[in-house]
């Protein structure tokens, strides 16, 4: 009845999702090309340069240390975010706010400065450029993200469910690790998928702290030099993958926490 | 005492489980930072660092043509991207929150948030390939007959515009659908009841109140935008420079931290300048 | 009714297999004070929202001053409504928000100020134009947005249970000041509520709506003393409900066979129906109490509780003839506790008689 109505709704849609998705179809289409060029015309489907993506020993050297910087800075990230979340929530010290100020500030920082900023004082110290420094420097975008998200989930309703296990004679420490870490358990998921899959994609920082042992999209990154490649595709359509499971997680973690909460 | 007068639980871990966290951040963050804005007044001397402290590199920096170039075309391609970016991603997001079915709204949310993340390397590159002459676009346009040999597309400034453009339409239609849908139904319904057309329930009603949601979003595209290296230096060619791929040269190239450093303080006071005069702005809609 | 204002014909409106509203005939008159009444669910929300035009009726027509309006939008009817949040725009003053149905209209500013400001008086505001909508208490929002509502002179006001928010002694002073208002516009008002105590209050006609239909309509005063169906009877006020079977006529009167006797009772029916009889408390009395009326003997009951409420006892009893719960109102200073053993009776005229299945 109402159709008509429906199509300039339909049509800002199809056009929004389109240019949305336009350059990601292009990518992983053309990873599978049987060719040289991934442009068209499409020539068949073929896992060649699948299989040169794995046979790239630059590539994936830089998949290990990306795997190990991600689960290295994710990791710190969340412990770290988490305790400091759980501390100013709790104690509410008189530097509270401060705290949160300075814990929140990398947010608001480009990447490259900081980046910048971590390369500048390491040569001055006399640090070599290695995976650790980018480490370094994961943990510095990663921290805030996960004290933020870890900080939303320690509400009142939270506080009080600590204070009943204290008041049943558990230590502090007993009360964060039996009670506290197990409630917050989809938060800390959450927030070390997030800091995984910004470590994961991240370039800048990655390129100006690494000399030669590198990161994937540092990897990536050289292989731009070479034009335009099927085996870019490859490597590219591979993060975009490993990028999507893990957001999955997430938000199956999250529904799953919001259907039984 | 814990402020709001419960009896003292605080015992001595939740104390001090703060500060690891605020001990990497000073350490990691806040004094490179400083170690920076002190290289910014120091020089250069062969290959060595000096701790002249002088204001040289930024008189370096605003005498020279091609970096003060850098900066202004930085702030225009930002401005102009923030532009593009809002007036592209508010019909997306509008027809998502007040034509699409509810049910339906968190897929089709997932869905047009998806390209976000392949990592902004790839998908520069990904517009590279569309943009490319033997790419999708001018296949298209060849195709149709619109031009007889293809345009190189790519290593422009409007391949800058448009890569970042793309990524950022799908940040504003996240925050601009978040701030429409938490405008009450009965606002539009009572504004519908009193004579507005639907083109006055949007005038009058709806943009007034998704205007702030609006300006979180264009804001953060601004800060995220003037700052991005990869974006411009993948798509842009080597044409044009934008600040943050100067900053690199001398960083890279000529190993001058102390010009770089200047560079990226100025790159900072921007975007302080920015975000003070937003928050200006916030607290004056909140009143 | 011949020029009737409002006419509902037919309407209904489904949501795929439920029935939200089956297929109702109603007629307001002009002027008239009509209040839908009913619990969740009864429909009379959507009733309202098809009169609105926010609601696409599923079958039937709306009907304004003979014209058919069914398939017009809310801004293209003669209505306008009061909606249960109040709907005030955040963005605007209270002036600005008084004066949009009028901007809409394109009225000349001068004229605008003119009627914002008529209107807030006629709401008990004035001087509230400046003021933004968040300064505002409850019962001034309300106002408000009663005001925004009337400022566009409506043929029809439509109000969804505007008062709900509203605590008990501010609720009863709009509800005269709504009254009051109503009486001096001139405009039709239709009101929803699910408070019967408001309804009666209000409304010169008062429609009860049960699973999308119509139990009954009249006003108030005969609606309560001689409810027309079970569900009138039960959802307006309390009552005690006696099944019987029709023995005969004696003369006028049908004489009743109940578990309590035989009980002759003005009403229709003929032998052998089947039927029930619905008594109010506060027409239950002890034997003794005479007002010079024929009096029915309801049987003997042991009070099981009976509490003061200040302007009556509340009392409710176990009849001992056939152990079921009779719910009786006495006299403030009735010495009555319980065990006490009373014989009740009750006004032949005050009983009223309905078909079993109604």
């Amino acid at each position: 009845m109402r159709r008509l109505r429906a199509l300039p709704s339909i049509a800002i849609l199809a056009a929004g999702y389109g240019f949305i998705f336009l350059p990601v179809v292009v990518l992983v289409l053309f990873s599978f090309q049987d060719g040289r060029l991934p442009v068209p015309p499409f020539k068949g489907f073929s896992l060649d340069w699948y299989e040169h993506v794995f046979a790239n020993r630059r590539l994936m050297d830089g998949l290990g240390h990306s795997l190990a910087v991600a689960l290295g800075s994710s990791a710190a990230a969340t412990v770290l975010g988490f305790l400091a979340a759980w501390g100013l929530a709790r104690a509410r010290p008189r530097w509270a706010g401060a705290a949160q100020y300075v814990l929140m500030a990398p947010m608001t920082v480009s990447y490259l400065i900081i980046g910048m900023g971590l390369l500048i004082t390491f040569n001055a110290l006399g640090i070599p450029k290695s995976l650790v420094a980018v480490g370094a420097g994961h943990l510095v975008i990663n921290l805030p993200l996960a004290f933020a998200i870890c900080y939303a989930q320690l509400g009142e309703h939270q506080a009080t469910v600590e204070q009943a296990a204290r008041d049943l004679g558990a230590s502090e420490a007993q009360a964060l690790l039996l009670i506290t870490v197990p409630m917050l358990w989809p938060a800390l998921i959450a927030s070390f998928c997030l800091a995984f899959t910004l470590s994961w994609d991240e370039f800048v920082i990655a390129f100006l702290l690494t000399r030669f042992d590198v990161t994937l999209p540092v990897a990536i990154w050289s292989m731009l030099r070479s034009g335009l490649n099927p085996e870019t595709n490859a490597a590219g359509t591979l993060v975009f993958a490993v990028s999507i499971v893990l957001v999955l997680a997430v938000e199956t973690l999250v529904l799953r926490r919001a259907r039984r909460g | 005492m814990a402020s709001d007068g419960r009896p003292d639980r605080r015992g001595g871990l939740a104390r001090w489980a703060a500060l690891p966290a605020i001990a990497v951040t000073l350490a990691l963050f806040v004094a490179p930072l400083g170690v920076m804005a002190a290289h910014s007044l120091w020089a250069r001397d062969g290959g060595a660092t000096v701790a002249s402290w002088s204001l040289a590199n930024y008189r370096e920096f605003l005498g020279n043509e091609a970096l003060l170039a850098a900066l202004a075309n930085s702030l225009e391609v930002t401005l102009l991207v923030t532009a593009l970016s809002v007036i592209v991603a508010y019909p997306i997001a509008w027809v998502l929150a007040y034509r699409v079915p509810r049910r339906l709204q968190r897929l089709a949310l997932v869905l047009a948030v998806l390209p976000f993340w392949t990592s902004y390397v790839i998908r520069s590159y990904s517009w590279l390939l569309v943009l490319s002459e033997n790419g999708v676009i001018n296949q298209v346009l060849l195709g149709l007959g619109v031009i007889d040999a293809p345009v190189g597309m790519g290593n422009t400034r409007g391949a800058t515009v448009l890569g970042f453009v793309h990524f950022f339409v799908m940040l504003l239609t996240l925050t601009t659908f978040a701030s429409l849908v938490q405008i009450k139904e009965s606002y539009r319904m009572a504004a519908a009841d009193l004579g507005a057309s639907p083109l006055q329930v949007f005038l009058r009603i709806t943009l007034p109140l998704s205007l702030p949601g609006v300006a979180v979003g264009a804001f953060l595209t601004f800060v995220l935008a003037i700052g991005d290296y990869v974006t411009p230096q993948i798509l842009g060619g080597g044409r044009e420079l934008l600040l943050p791929q100067a900053i690199m040269l001398q960083v890279a190239r000529r190993a001058d931290f102390p010009l770089a450093s200047a560079m990226s303080v100025v790159l900072m006071l921007v975007v302080t300048a920015a975000y003070l005069a937003f928050a200006k702005r916030l607290r004056m809609d909140r009143v | 009714m011949a020029d009737a204002h409002v006419e509902l014909s037919g309407l209904g409106r489904s949501y795929g297999e439920t029935v939200a509203v089956a297929a109702i005939d109603l007629a307001i008159a002009r002027g008239e004070f009509v209040v839908l009444l009913g619990p969740s669910g009864s429909g009379k929300t959507t009733v309202l929202g098809m009169v609105g035009g926010f609601v696409r009726p599923s079958r039937g027509r709306v009907l304004i001053d003979g014209a058919d309006v069914t398939e017009l939008s809310p801004a293209q009817r003669p209505t306008t409504t009061v909606f249960q949040d109040y709907a005030l725009f955040p963005h605007m003053s209270v002036a600005g928000n008084v004066g949009f149905g009028l901007a809409m209209r394109k009225v000349p500013r001068p004229e605008r100020e003119r009627r914002v400001a008529e209107a807030l008086d006629l709401v008990n505001l004035t001087g509230f134009g400046r003021r933004g909508v968040h300064e505002l208490s409850g019962g001034q929002r309300q106002r408000v947005a009663l005001a925004r509502a009337i400022a566009v002179a409506p043929s029809v006001l439509l109000l969804d249970e505007p008062l709900g928010a509203l605590d008990l002694a501010l609720r009863r002073q709009m509800q005269d000041e709504l009254v009051a208002l109503q009486k001096r516009l001139g405009t039709t008002f239709i009101h929803v509520t699910h408070d019967q105590e408001e309804a009666m209050s209000i409304a010169d006609t008062v429609v009860v709506l049960n699973h999308g239909r119509i139990e009954d309509s009249g006003p108030p005063r005969r609606v309560y003393a001689r409810p027309r169906t079970l569900f009138s009877a039960t959802f307006m006020g309390e009552s005690n409900l006696i099944e019987g079977t029709v023995e005969a006529r004696e003369g006028a009167l049908p004489r009743i066979a109940t578990a309590l006797g035989p009980l002759v009772v003005p009403g229709a029916g003929e032998p052998g129906d089947a039927v029930v009889l619905v008594v109010r408390p506060e027409h239950i009395a002890p034997e003794g109490h005479d007002d010079g009326r024929p009096r029915l003997a309801l049987g003997h009951a042991r009070i099981a509780s009976a509490v003061f409420q200040g302007n009556y006892v509340r009392a409710t009893a176990i009849s001992l003839v056939d152990g079921r719960s009779v719910r009786l109102n006495l006299p403030p200073a009735a010495r009555i506790a319980p065990d006490d053993e009373l014989a009740l009776t009750a006004a032949a005229e005050d009983v009223v008689v309905l078909p079993r299945g109604a």
